[in-house]
């Protein structure tokens, strides 16, 4: 796991769908939730949200903008664009080599 | 399912006054309004709920305004500093009674004395130090040492707890409690040994829970002595040795609380 993540143990992966989903634009707590079940089909818990929302912040990751009315609006800082993507770069060769395996394996299957 | 207005008037803020008042400051508005726009279900309960026991035992949140900072730091942590005094000064007193005085005139029949002497200080001690070693292992982000903390948690409930079942219950456990009274002292000098590599903050405490391997020597040292002799005399030397190991390190408990209530954090900055 990219640096800046590998500590936040069972909140990397709500962080993670958190980082991806202010990777489009700031976002308050409830559009954020919204975003990540849509996107990723996994609901996002509000109490693991603001656990995560804390850790990303104080990991300097994310960052609150003024409040708009009683929402606050957080958005993806340069550190946190920089650690989603060596997170996602990782994930994406972890894809592929599986992906090869795979279809190696399938084509030795049919030969066979 | 979302609740319904009259349950979120009723609900949301006892779920919201679950979590510290440094994360409230800080969060409690925002969290209130997301509720409101209808996220607290059954399984948001559940999840505000396991949430708020995290910021409790982690407290890995931004500090907000500055008069937030002193209410940030998590519950245990701030348990810790004085049950390490408590503890600390219990079983001081209780190793200086052992060499000073004559432990075996005590009215040992008198069960209040036993209580006294023997069970309360020795629970409240170790239940002092297993309630740092979960701090250390809660907040700590070198896995090492939250390892080690974990360790010394578990052998300090678990030897409070054995203890006082054995005393009252049995008369026969006082030699697994003394396999376990060296280990407990090895773990919380390993610990020691390993804050000490740690940064600046948790040298001190690294410094004084090295009385732990002291006093794990001593221990055996008087152990080993006690074995080998049937004169009086060497064994009551081998006590006294054992009981200046335990004092070691009961002081440095206690100066290790009194740091921590001083506001120079050495349990928690690991």
């Amino acid at each position: 796991m990219a640096a800046g993540l590998s500590d936040l143990g069972r909140f990397a992966e709500p962080s993670i769908a958190i980082l991806v989903s202010l990777s489009e634009g700031p976002k308050h707590g409830y559009a954020i939730m919204a975003d990540v079940e849509a996107t990723s089909g996994q609901p996002l818990g509000p109490g693991t949200l603001y656990a995560a929302l804390g850790r990303l912040e104080r990991r300097g990751l994310i960052e609150p903008l003024p409040a708009e009315d009683r929402r606050r609006p957080y958005r993806l800082t340069g550190l946190g664009a920089t650690t989603l993507r060596a997170h996602l770069d990782h994930l994406e060769r972890f894809v592929q080599t599986g992906l090869v395996r795979l279809n190696g394996t399938a084509k030795a299957a049919s030969g066979a | 399912m979302a609740a319904s207005p009259r349950a979120l008037t009723i609900l949301a803020p006892i779920l919201l006054r679950l979590y510290p008042r440094g994360w409230r400051a800080r969060y409690e508005r925002e969290l209130l309004t997301v509720l409101e726009e209808g996220a607290l279900t059954p399984s948001a309960t559940l999840d505000i709920a396991l949430a708020a026991l995290d910021a409790h035992l982690n407290g890995d949140y931004p500090s907000g305004a500055s008069e937030d900072r002193k209410v940030r730091r998590p519950m245990l942590d701030r348990l810790a500093p004085l049950a390490i005094v408590l503890g600390g000064v219990f079983l001081t007193f209780f190793a200086i009674a052992v060499v000073v005085g004559d432990a075996t005139s005590l009215p040992e029949d008198d069960p209040v004395v036993t209580v006294l002497f023997y069970v309360v200080p020795f629970a409240i001690g170790l239940l002092a130090l297993g309630i740092s070693g979960v701090s250390v292992t809660s907040l700590g982000h070198d896995r090492v040492a939250r390892g080690l903390g974990l360790l010394t948690a578990a052998l300090g409930l678990g030897l409070a707890t054995a203890i006082t079942y054995l005393f009252f219950v049995s008369d026969i456990g006082w030699d697994i409690i003394g396999l376990l009274i060296p280990s407990f002292a090895l773990a919380s000098g390993l610990l020691g040994l390993r804050l000490l590599a740690n940064g600046s903050r948790a040298r001190a405490q690294g410094l004084l829970l090295i009385g732990g391997l002291i006093a794990a020597g001593a221990w055996v040292v008087g152990a080993v002595m006690t074995a080998n002799s049937s004169r009086v005399s060497v064994a009551d030397q081998a006590a006294a040795i054992e009981t200046l190991g335990f004092g070691i390190l009961f002081v440095a408990w206690v100066l290790v609380g009194l740091l921590e209530l001083r506001g120079k954090p050495v349990v928690a900055a690991t």
